[in-house]
């Protein structure tokens, strides 16, 4: 006999799962849930019901006519809700190339950018920056997307697109971050998406029985390493090196270094020991101050030996703290924060304070309607300076102070006109940049019938900042500045954007599952500045020095831009048998940047998906589906007037650009002026398309512990938003902005993890990932090859090289003999000197001996993150790499080469181990006092092997026992401590300290956390 | 909804909303004379002094700045960025004169009316003239793009070699033509050129093509063109009969209170930033490194004299020692008069230790007062600088100075009118030049160089070096090089004559031994060397080559 067993699954929070399979055991007779979770079934009575859904433990039940069934997750992979634009989607159901990202690591991280403290965790998304506390790291995905419009992504904060940086949100805020990679899971962001996109959903109220608080804090010092800090000459070093440049040039050592203030033949002072190639003697000399021990003619300069990276740098210190109160029931949730970061660099004077409060809460209005809004506002404050260049080229002889103790000492005699990098961060300590962010949606739901949601989405961006810079007078010896100024700035930005959206879910008989989208949004950005120059103050300080205190010259500036974008789109998300999966969809954008006949832009995207475990039924395969993927998405990050000819007035803003003139010899007044062309139109300027493949294959086997992701894609980029150089006969304004070249893109990814509880107790939580791409630029229009990187031969496109590549000359050692030189054919070639390699064999070097000399793209990239857990402790420990790195290391001028930039500055002490007569094994070119074989020139010489491996982080982490909370009425208590950038492996060949530094930015630290989290 | 979308640009106005003000259009035509900067400089004194043997490059090292390749010319390559910036700045100043020129033949007869709208054209073909001129002398073969061109937008179908140096030349002198014939011999508008200006322009241009093709094999004495001299007479005439004439004291020329004076046939006008409403001032941002170091706030030291200058500057009897002028370094000190006497330019001209910079006792020159000597010496160059306690014009990191440029100065058109009438047999009236301007040199010493009376001597050429033209041009020559000391004319000067190589590798040989006070210097012209029919002028920029392959060529002697 037949009952009819009617049913509910829900999960384990009480939320009815969908399309849950309910078979009768042994037979093929079955169904499948609704969109309430309702099933109903007729079977014979006595018979077992097999109850599997993806993603939890199957289940066998009696039948019975009521049966309300909770099913139990094993793989929480799967079940992870992904907002996948507009609408949200199991993973399991998934048929793009989406990246969940681990938010939980974020949480106790003392970087303030979220972006930074992602680098190598997302396979395909590639991270860099430096190591400024306001620094925001640079997120490519998938390549290199464009040339001259926007590389970076989109960014989406519960609904809101942003392209202003992240570091002022709250991290502790983060429920969720997703990245989507390619073309159908981006394009429903259509023209903004073509660099990828980046979702971030900020948490909601906690449903519990009381109010949920947690607490978490962390105190971080930050340091140099030696594996951070440049090599640099000490007095003794720097004035050796001078003698011995000298010296090699057959110039009197004495006679050239008094032009830097020093005397070499000095009664007493620092003993330098230099080699007389001409005698083959090493001659004494001893150095002091030229003036009694001075180095300038004032005698205010005392001779020194000053470490430069010392003086601007300290130990840095940040603090984090976030409080947040949450409470939910079914009626409404609510959840409050404040978090307050203030950072503090290894660079003196410079520093990020931020602090945001949130509050984010949903209300139910009764049965059909939601409301709903997402609220942070927040206030930043930030020093930046950027002394580390002239730290390292002033030379150690010169004192922070003259000997008065205060007044800041600067260059003398031939020394480059640099600035005293201390003077510059302490007069700039008062330039803080303020600004306040208010960034946040409303929303509105409806549900009229069932499957069927209605929604309109209001969301803000607001941001306005104000900086009152101070230009402080000084005088050091002959450098100084008389007039004390300010310039006052403020910037408003708002966007706004709204959007609505009609969702409609509907099952058909045969399991057949829908998921309808339609929609429209409107955006608009616009953009103020204004800024006010003024000058001549009776007082130098930050309370006095503002613009009605000036007695001096004013003048302002000031302007407005902005840009409107409007779009349709729709979806359908198809689901038969949880076996195929597809998804469609389409956005047509209209963007302001464009002219009429060709500003709208449709973006089209199609993907399949294929579980075909559910087919074959191995045990040891938990899941595995395949998915192909192929759409379109657009890039219009350009100039907001792109499309237009335009001519301005310039009065004098800039010195060289001037439209007036002094037609009547008045001399002063105001003069006659004029307009000037500044960019040629171009009415049919079109969007920038992307067309991206991919294919992939998400797996979980071994009873859920092992599982991972393959993807391959291919991406081209055509049609590309260019402003390229042009013809100099073209003249003034000739820039245009153009669709030209095209570009492919085409890479892997690999990512796969382990996760087991031991029967020891251990717990291990492993996962890896690794990504490659290659680059190459495939069509450049024939007038602007020449304003991209070439030889005399070959342009970007017949070598096939990536955007981004070096020309330039090969360096084959060094000549040993002059005579060699001399018959190198090569201008001024010197013993010792760069040897270039004659590569068209005509006997002489010319720029026709150039070739690709440095690729963009590093081989591969990688990453690996090892937890473990036994008992109350965790170790958690994140390895990050990239491998097969060309970097141009510029900081070689100044560590190879004493004349190359600023001969007399400071250099890297690599150049007491330089070539010379007696050392002639050397490998690092002779020294001299003149660059006279130009050999600063682009050279496989700076071209080095910047691959690495650091260790990002290693925490370490005790949770106090259950028992113990119970007690103290507390949910959770965790300290741990955390080490960030601790070691470094890298090529034997490179120089430079840090492979992601071969230049002068902020230094990149290393640094010790200690942290704790507490909730009640 | 594309309503919501339409944007229109706020600040900015569209192309022909701005071609409908033809007076601005021309206004800003003018003020790009002065847009310039030490790395473009449009008076080019890199090109026409460091290049030459009046000057060394000076700042803080050969490696300062990428002008150190203009000096010893043997490394020098298309690739300079310092040539590339020019050549594209200069165009950017025709773009303006052309966009005027388009305005004015559009909008110009309603908005101004006929008379003033030829005017203005006449005006504006002046300053492409006077762009091209420049464009001509450094880069010689050049693609001509005029308001035609740019109209026909072909200026990417226009080749460098179109048109030859000789029909360039034409061109550039067609422009001036017109102005001469519709520009009025006095403007209201004391800034704009009027007929005597393009009269004197003129005759630089029949100057410069009388000698030759400018290339040493086709140039000098044996390739001169007699009805080009005689052009230069013609149009020196229009400027000896004008109200123009020679400032009464030599050191007034250069200071700032006497712009625009009766000396000033063009100049490109500047002022200061407090006075003129802009933020950096209209200043000469040409000379912003020329200032000399530790005098100024920003002075950066280059454009210093060389010891050869110095030299030519030694009198016996009142005149120059042509032969033996060099064989000895001489320079004079401050208060110790020696039997060795000078020129009075000589104090006027180059700023010496322990002489008043630019007269002002308050400020003597030390050894302190250079910035790299064991290179470049100690003399700086006092002729683009004012006084020091008229106060500075200032904004850090870089300084520029309210001093005119002058383009053509009386003094320079008299001196092309004496070297024309000498290759055209008038000797004596070409003497008659040369004797006024050095008795105006003669009367140059008690206002602003008093102190340095007893170590001047100066006399009047006697008819007896007037008799051959060979000893004529000597005079000339030299006499040129001496008035016209460091303004940016002597490298042009030599290879127009056709004796740029000559010259320059002597130099060369002798400079290098320069020595100051013990301190050696100047030693990196062991490097030098000039290559005649090549050197002359300098390569066509590698980016302009490369940006349409095969659409210019190289200069001769040049590679890529």
């Amino acid at each position: 006999q037949d009952i009819i067993v009617n049913g509910t699954v829900k999960d384990g929070t009480g939320e009815p799962l969908i399309g849950v399979s309910i078979v009768q055991k042994g037979t093929t007779n079955g169904t499948t849930t609704d969109l309430d979770g309702h099933f109903t079934l007729k079977v014979a009575q006595g018979s077992q019901l097999k109850i599997s859904y993806i993603g939890y433990a199957t289940m066998e039940v009696n039948a019975a006519p009521d049966l309300q069934i909770t099913m139990k997750e094993n793989a929480k992979e799967l079940n992870e809700v992904v907002v996948t634009g507009y609408t949200v989607q199991r993973k399991a159901d998934l048929t793009g190339s989406i990246a969940v990202v681990n938010t939980k690591d974020l949480k106790t991280t003392s970087d303030p950018d979220p972006m930074r403290a992602l680098q190598g965790k997302v396979p395909g998304m590639t991270v860099t920056g430096d190591g400024s506390p306001i620094g925001t790291g640079t997120v490519r995905i998938r390549g290199i997307g464009s040339f001259n419009s926007s590389q970076d992504p989109l960014f989406i904060i519960d609904g809101v697109p942003t392209n202003m940086s992240l570091n002022s949100l709250n991290m502790n805020d983060i429920e969720s971050m997703q990245v989507l990679k390619d073309a159908a899971s981006a394009s429903i962001y259509g023209s903004r998406a073509s660099n990828g996109v980046i979702i971030i959903t900020t948490k909601k109220g906690k449903k519990g029985d009381k109010v949920a608080v947690d607490f978490s804090m962390n105190l971080t010092t930050q340091f140099y390493t030696s594996q951070s800090k440049m090599k640099l000459c000490n007095t003794s070093d720097y004035l050796t090196a001078m003698a011995q440049a000298a010296l090699n040039d057959g110039l009197d050592p004495v006679a050239y270094a008094s032009n830097y203030g020093v005397n070499l033949n000095s009664s007493s002072g620092v003993p330098i020991t230099a080699y007389n190639p001409l005698t083959g003697e090493m001659i004494n000399y001893t150095a002091s101050g030229k003036y009694n021990g001075y180095i300038n003619a004032k005698e205010t300069m005392p001779f020194s030996d000053t470490d430069w990276v010392d003086a601007i740098s300290h130990t840095g210190f940040s603090q984090n703290y976030d409080l947040s109160l949450s409470h939910a029931t079914d009626k409404h949730s609510a959840m409050f924060s404040v978090g307050y970061k203030d950072v503090s660099g290894i660079l003196k004077y410079t520093s990020f304070k931020n602090i945001a409060a949130r509050l984010n809460t949903t209300w139910n209005l009764g049965k059909m309607v939601d409301v709903g809004e997402n609220l942070t506002v927040t206030n930043s404050s930030q020093v930046d300076c950027a002394p580390m260049e002239n730290a390292l080229k002033m030379p150690p002889i010169v004192p922070v102070y003259e000997k008065d103790g205060k007044t800041f000492a600067g260059p003398v005699g031939s020394m480059s006109d640099r600035e005293n990098p201390a003077r510059e961060q302490y007069d700039n300590r008062d330039n803080h940049l303020d600004y306040w962010r208010i960034f946040g949606n409303a929303y509105v739901e409806l549900k009229p019938v069932k499957g069927l949601t209605l929604k309109s989405n209001f969301g803000i961006d607001f941001k306005t900042s104000f900086i009152n810079a101070l230009t402080h007078t000084y005088q050091s010896d002959v450098v100084r500045n008389n007039i004390a100024k300010t310039t006052l700035s403020n910037n408003n930005e708002t966007n706004w954007v709204w959007s609505n959206t009609a969702t409609y879910q509907f099952n058909l008989p045969g399991d057949h599952r829908f998921n309808l989208l339609l929609g429209s949004e409107l955006s608009k950005q616009s953009d103020i500045d204004f800024s006010a120059y003024s000058e001549g103050y009776a007082l130098e300080s930050v309370e006095y020095m503002w613009p009605n205190a000036a007695t001096g010259t004013m003048s302002n500036s000031g302007a407005k831009f902005g840009y409107r974008l409007a779009s349709f789109f729709g979806k359908i998300d198809y689901n038969w048998a949880n076996i195929l999966l597809a998804s469609f969809t389409l956005r047509d954008d209209g963007s302001s940047r464009f002219g009429r006949n060709h500003r709208w832009g449709t973006f089209p995207a199609a993907s399949l998906g294929f579980r075909f475990s559910q087919l074959l039924h191995y045990n040891w395969l938990n899941d595995a589906k395949l998915r192909l993927s192929w759409g379109q998405t657009g890039n219009q990050a350009i100039d907001n007037n792109a499309q237009f000819g335009l001519y301005v007035v310039d009065y004098g803003l800039d010195r060289v650009t001037s439209t007036a003139y002094d037609l009547t010899l008045q001399g002063k007044g105001t003069f006659p002026s004029g307009f000037r062309a500044i960019q040629l139109a171009n009415p049919n300027l079109k969007w920038e398309a992307a067309t991206q493949y991919n294919i992939g294959l998400d797996f979980m086997t071994m009873g859920n512990t092992l599982y991972g992701s393959i993807d391959a894609y291919i991406k081209n980029v055509k049609d590309m938003l260019i402003n390229p150089a042009y013809l100099g006969a073209t003249g003034e304004g000739g820039n245009q902005w153009q669709n030209g070249p095209s570009l492919r893109n085409q890479g892997m990814e690999f990512a796969i993890g382990y996760r087991k509880a031991l029967d020891c107790g251990l717990q291990l939580d492993i996962n890896g990932n690794l990504s490659f791409f290659r680059n190459r630029v495939t069509y450049l229009p024939s007038t602007t090859t020449g304003a991209y990187a070439h030889t005399s031969t070959q342009d970007l496109v017949q070598s096939r090289k990536p955007y981004g590549s070096i020309v330039g000359y090969v360096v084959d050692g060094l000549f040993q003999t002059q005579e060699e030189a001399d018959a190198s054919g090569q201008p001024n070639a010197r013993m010792g000197g760069l040897k270039y390699k004659d590569l068209t064999q005509d006997g002489k070097i010319n720029s026709d001996d150039q070739t690709w000399i440095f690729n963009p793209v590093p081989s591969f990239s990688y990453g690996l993150n090892i937890g473990l857990a036994y008992k109350n402790f965790d170790l958690n420990m994140f390895w990050q790499g990239v491998a097969g790195q060309d970097v141009y290391n510029n900081q070689k001028f100044q560590t190879d080469f004493w004349a190359i930039t600023d001969p007399g500055s400071n250099k890297g002490s690599r150049l007491l181990g330089a070539w010379n007569t007696n050392n002639t094994s050397s490998s690092i070119p002779r020294l001299s006092t003149m660059n006279r074989a130009d050999e600063g020139r682009a050279s496989s010489y700076f071209v080095e092997n910047g691959s690495y491996i650091k260790l990002r982080s290693l925490q370490i982490g005790y949770r106090l026992p259950e028992a113990v909370l119970a007690k103290l009425h507390m949910s959770n208590v965790r300290f741990y401590i955390s080490g960030q950038n601790l070691l470094t492996i890298k090529s034997n060949s490179l120089t430079c300290s840090d492979p992601e530094n071969p230049n002068w930015n902020y230094p990149l630290s290393s640094s010790a956390t200690f942290g704790l989290q507490i909730g009640f | 909804c594309n309503d919501f979308l339409d944007y229109t640009p706020t600040g900015v106005v569209p192309e022909d909303k701005a071609f409908s003000y033809p007076e601005e259009m021309v206004n800003s035509a003018y003020s790009m004379l002065g847009d310039c900067w030490y790395s473009y400089p449009f008076n080019l004194w890199p090109y026409g002094d460091l290049a030459s043997d009046d000057c060394l490059k000076g700042g803080g090292g050969t490696g300062d700045t990428g002008y150190h390749d203009i000096e010893v010319w043997s490394s020098l390559t298309s690739s300079r960025g310092e040539l590339d910036e020019l050549w594209y700045r200069l165009y950017c100043a025709v773009s303006r004169c052309n966009r005027a020129l388009v305005s004015l033949q559009e909008y110009g007869e309603n908005a101004l009316g006929k008379s003033t709208t030829t005017q203005r054209e006449a005006e504006v073909r002046f300053l492409r003239a006077h762009f091209y001129f420049k464009l001509i002398s450094v880069f010689r073969q050049v693609p001509w793009i005029d308001e035609q061109v740019y109209k026909d937008k072909a200026t990417e179908k226009t080749s460098n070699t179109q048109y030859t140096y000789q029909q360039l030349c034409e061109k550039v002198i067609a422009d001036f033509q017109f102005a001469y014939d519709n520009l009025p011999e006095k403007q209201v508008d004391g800034g704009r050129p009027n007929k005597i200006a393009a009269a004197a322009y003129l005759a630089k241009c029949y100057l410069s093509l009388a000698w030759g093709d400018g290339y040493e094999s086709a140039d000098g004495v044996s390739h001169i063109n007699k009805d080009y001299m005689q052009k230069v007479v013609d149009y020196s005439d229009v400027v000896k009969n004008s109200n123009y004439d020679y400032l009464e004291d030599y050191g007034d020329i250069f200071l700032p209170e006497y712009k625009n004076s009766k000396e000033s046939i063009f100049a490109v006008q500047t002022s200061d930033y407090s006075a003129d409403h802009t933020r950096y001032g209209r200043a000469n941002w040409s000379n912003t490194l020329n200032g000399c170091w530790g005098i100024w706030s920003c002075g950066w030291d280059f454009h210093k004299p060389s010891q050869n200058l110095v030299n030519a500057f030694k009198t016996r009897n009142g005149l120059p020692e042509f032969k033996d002028y060099n064989d000895s370094d001489e320079y004079p000190i401050n208060g110790k008069p020696t039997e060795q006497k000078w020129d009075p330019r000589l104090f006027h001209t180059v700023g010496m230790p322990t002489f008043p910079y630019k007269y002002e006792s308050q400020y003597t020159l030390t050894k302190a007062n250079s910035r790299t000597p064991n290179t470049y010496g100690y003399y700086t160059s006092l002729k683009e600088v004012p006084q020091r306690s008229k106060g500075e014009t200032y904004n850090r990191p870089w300084q520029a100075f309210d001093m005119n440029d002058y383009v053509l100065r009386y003094t320079d058109v008299m001196l092309m009118r004496a070297e024309a009438l000498i290759e055209l047999d008038r000797l004596d009236e070409a003497r008659q030049i040369i004797n006024d301007i050095r008795q105006r040199a003669k009367n140059s010493i008690t206002k602003h160089i008093s102190y340095a009376a007893d170590q001047c001597e100066i006399a009047l050429y006697p008819a007896s070096y007037f008799q051959d033209k060979e000893t004529a041009r000597t005079c000339l020559r030299w006499e040129r090089r001496l008035e016209m000391g460091m303004e940016g004319s002597r490298f042009f000067d030599l290879r127009r004559w056709g004796i740029a190589s000559e010259t320059l590798n002597n130099y060369f040989k002798t400079e290098q031994n320069d020595v100051y006070d013990g301190q050696k210097y100047a030693e990196y012209y062991k490097d030098a060397h000039f290559t005649p029919d090549k050197n002359e002028f300098w390569p066509i920029p590698y980016n302009q080559l490369y940006y349409i392959p095969g659409l210019y060529e190289q200069n001769k002697g040049y590679d890529k």
